[in-house]
C-alpha cells in the first residue's frame, strides 16, 4: 500500500509544530512506520462479536477535599489567585 | 560485606537475624552506587529521604515490631510511576520538574511495606523505546558492557539491580518494557497478567497494554515483590476481583509433566543462533528434568508488531494529549495564543520518539484510515488470543527468546526507528494477549552479554511460570551478577 503521508495535517491534528526542517526526517520514518504496520491480513477486517464480559466501574462520585488546591497548583505553570493563568481566547 | 550482590531474600533474612541492619545495606548499595552510577546513567533522581527511612526501620526492630519482609529493602522505581512529592519525569523534558501530589498503589503498599527507595529509575520517554536512549536526561549503560544499550525502556531499573545499585526495582511492560531490558541485563524480570497488578498511578503510554511489575536477581525475589504488589484495586477498575496466590510459599522446583509448548515462530532466521542454542539448551534441561517439550504454532505471531504499533501508538496519541501546557508539564514561554501555547508546549516538551508515534497514532484513527488500520489490528489481536487459548489447550506455558538479539551498541539504531522497532518482536504478543511472561538469563553471547529465555503462561497463572524460571534457575546455580572491581 503506497500512501501519501500529510505530516503537516496530522501534525496540526495532534496539536504539535514540525519544523520545516524536521519535515523530511518525519515524512520517511512515517513512510516506514506506515509499510511496517502494512501487513496486517486482509481477513482481519472483519471483527468478531465482541464478548459480554464487562468492566466493573467504580460509582461515578466526585471526591472533593482529597487534595489541597495549593497542593494540586504546585505543578500549574502559570496560577494567580489559585486558577491557572492561559492566554486570553475571547476578546 | 558486599550486601547489594545478595538477593532480597537472602537480605531479608539477613535483616530479620539482625546480621545487618537496614542503615548497613543503604550505605553499601550507596556506595556501588557512587562506584558505578557516573558510568551506568541509571538514575534520573535519588531520594534524599532514604536514609531516614532506613534508620526508620531499623528503630522498629529493635522495638521488636513486626516487620514486613521486604522492609529496609533498597528499591528503585522507574520513573513513570507516580511517588509523591518526589519528581516523576517518565523521562521526557514536558514532566521535568513535575511533582505528584500522590502516590500510585504500588508505591502506597511498597512504602507501607517498608522498602526504602533509593531513586526514580531513567526510562525511554513515556516508555517509548527499546534501549533507553530516547530518554530526555541521558542514555542508561549496559551493566555487561558500557558501549551496548541496557534494553528499554525500564533499562534504568534493570542496569540499577544488574550492577548493585539497587536490590529490587519496579518497571512497566507495554511491549516487552521489563522482559527485554532484564534479558539485556541478565535479570529477572515478570510482566504480570493485565489486571494482576494495579496501574493508578503509572503515567499511562498504552493502557489497554501497560503492567507494572518487578525486576530482581532471583526468581523468589520476583515471587516475593510480585505478592505485595499484586490484587485488586478500587481506584483501577480493570484490576482482577481474585484472591492473590500466596507465590512464595507455592513456589516449586519440579518441572515433572510440565508441558512446555515451543513455538516454531520464534526460532527462525530472525533470531540469532547464539540465542537460539541458548534458548533451545535451557529448554532442552527442562525436558531431561521431567518436562514434557512440544512444537507448537503461534502463526499470528508474525503480525504482532504491526498490530502493537498501531494500538499502542492510538492509544499515546489519546493518553499524551493531556499535556498541553497548561494545569502542569512544560510550558512555552513564548506563543500566540491558546491553540499556539498548546502547540509550542507540546514540540518543546516531547522528543522525537514520541512525536513519532503521536503522528503514527493519529494517523491510524484519523479518517479514512481507522477501518483499514486501527479495526484490523482489533481483529488482528483477537486472533492472537485465540491462538494463545489453543495452545494452552494442550500446554501449560510457552518457551521462546526474550528477544531475537542480545543487546545492541548505543546508537546503533538512531537512524531507523523501524529497526529498533524489531526488538520487541518476541515480547509484544504477551502483551496483545494480556498474558503474564517471565524473562529470566539463560546463557552468554560471544561477547559476554546476556541472553534471555522468555515463558508465557495463561492468564493469572503467573505461579507456572515463577516456578519453572525458579526450577531452571535451581538446575544452573542462579543468575551471577557482573563482576566490579
Amino acid at each position: 500500500m503506497n500512501k501519501k503521508i500529510d505530516i503537516p495535517y496530522l501534525a496540526k491534528l495532534a496539536r504539535l509544530h514540525i519544523r520545516d526542517d524536521e519535515l523530511d526526517g518525519f515524512v520517511q520514518d512515517m513512510q516506514a512506520m506506515i509499510e511496517m504496520v502494512d501487513t496486517l491480513p486482509v481477513e482481519a477486517q472483519t471483527l468478531p462479536p465482541q464478548g459480554t464480559e464487562s468492566t466493573q466501574l467504580r460509582q461515578d462520585i466526585a471526591v472533593f477535599g482529597a487534595y489541597a488546591t495549593a497542593e494540586l497548583m504546585k505543578n500549574a505553570p502559570q496560577t494567580q489567585s489559585d486558577c491557572i493563568v492561559v492566554p486570553r481566547t475571547v476578546e | 560485606m558486599n550486601l547489594n550482590r545478595k538477593t532480597a531474600s537472602e537480605l531479608s533474612l539477613m535483616l530479620q537475624q539482625k546480621q545487618c541492619s537496614a542503615v548497613e545495606l543503604l550505605t553499601d548499595t550507596q556506595q556501588q552506587l557512587q562506584k558505578t552510577e557516573d558510568s551506568l546513567g541509571a538514575y534520573i533522581t535519588l531520594c534524599d529521604s532514604s536514609l531516614q527511612r532506613a534508620i526508620e526501620i531499623d528503630n522498629a526492630r529493635a522495638r521488636g515490631e513486626t516487620l514486613h519482609p521486604l522492609a529496609g529493602i533498597p528499591l528503585a522505581v522507574k520513573d513513570n510511576i507516580s511517588t509523591k512529592g518526589i519528581r516523576t519525569t517518565c523521562g521526557s523534558r514536558m514532566l521535568e520538574h513535575y511533582l505528584p501530589p500522590f502516590d500510585a498503589t504500588v508505591i502506597e503498599r511498597l512504602r507501607a511495606a517498608g522498602t526504602v527507595m533509593i531513586g526514580k529509575t531513567n526510562m525511554d520517554e513515556f516508555g517509548m523505546g527499546s534501549s533507553t536512549e530516547t530518554s530526555y536526561f541521558h542514555p542508561t549503560r549496559n551493566p555487561y558492557h558500557p558501549e551496548y544499550v541496557p534494553g528499554g525502556s525500564s533499562g534504568g531499573s534493570a542496569a540499577a539491580v544488574a550492577s548493585g545499585e539497587a536490590v529490587l526495582a519496579l518497571g512497566s511492560d507495554t511491549g516487552g518494557s521489563i522482559r527485554q531490558p532484564a534479558a539485556f541485563c541478565g535479570v529477572v524480570g515478570l510482566k504480570p497478567t493485565y489486571g494482576c497488578v494495579s496501574r493508578y498511578g503509572l503515567v499511562a503510554y498504552a493502557s489497554s497494554l501497560d503492567q507494572i511489575g518487578p525486576i530482581t536477581r532471583s526468581v523468589r525475589d520476583a515471587a516475593l515483590f510480585l505478592q505485595f504488589i499484586a490484587g485488586y484495586d478500587p481506584k483501577d477498575a480493570t484490576t482482577a476481583r481474585t484472591a492473590v496466590p500466596d507465590y512464595t510459599a507455592q513456589l516449586t522446583d519440579s518441572v515433572q509433566g510440565l508441558k512446555i509448548g515451543v513455538p516454531d515462530e520464534f526460532f527462525g532466521d530472525q533470531t540469532e543462533e547464539q540465542v537460539k542454542n541458548a534458548v533451545m539448551k535451557a529448554i532442552r534441561l527442562l525436558e531431561q528434568h521431567g518436562a514434557v517439550v512440544k512444537r507448537v504454532s503461534l502463526s499470528s505471531a508474525e503480525y504482532a508488531l504491526s498490530v502493537y504499533y498501531i494500538l499502542a501508538s492510538a492509544e499515546a496519541s489519546s493518553n499524551l494529549a493531556r499535556f498541553d501546557g497548561v494545569r502542569y508539564g512544560h510550558r512555552a514561554e513564548t506563543y500566540m495564543d491558546l491553540g499556539d501555547l498548546y502547540a509550542q508546549s507540546r514540540s518543546e516538551g516531547f522528543g522525537d520518539e514520541v512525536k513519532r508515534r503521536i503522528l503514527l497514532g493519529t494517523f491510524v484513527l484519523s479518517a479514512g484510515y481507522y477501518e483499514s488500520y486501527y479495526r484490523k489490528a482489533q481483529a488482528a489481536q483477537l486472533m492472537l488470543r485465540q491462538e494463545f487459548e489453543t495452545i494452552f489447550e494442550e500446554c501449560d506455558l510457552i518457551a521462546l527468546p526474550t528477544a531475537p538479539a542480545p543487546a545492541f551498541p548505543l546508537g546503533k539504531h538512531q537512524q531507523d526507528p523501524t529497526k529498533l522497532y524489531h526488538t520487541d518482536l518476541y515480547t509484544v504478543p504477551a502483551n496483545l494477549a494480556g498474558l503474564p511472561a517471565i524473562s529470566i538469563p539463560c546463557g552468554r553471547a560471544a561477547n559476554n552479554l546476556p541472553i534471555g529465555l522468555q515463558l508465557i503462561g495463561r492468564p493469572f497463572d503467573e505461579q507456572c511460570i515463577l516456578n519453572t524460571a525458579y526450577a531452571y534457575e535451581q538446575l544452573t546455580g542462579g543468575f551471577p551478577m557482573p563482576a566490579y572491581e
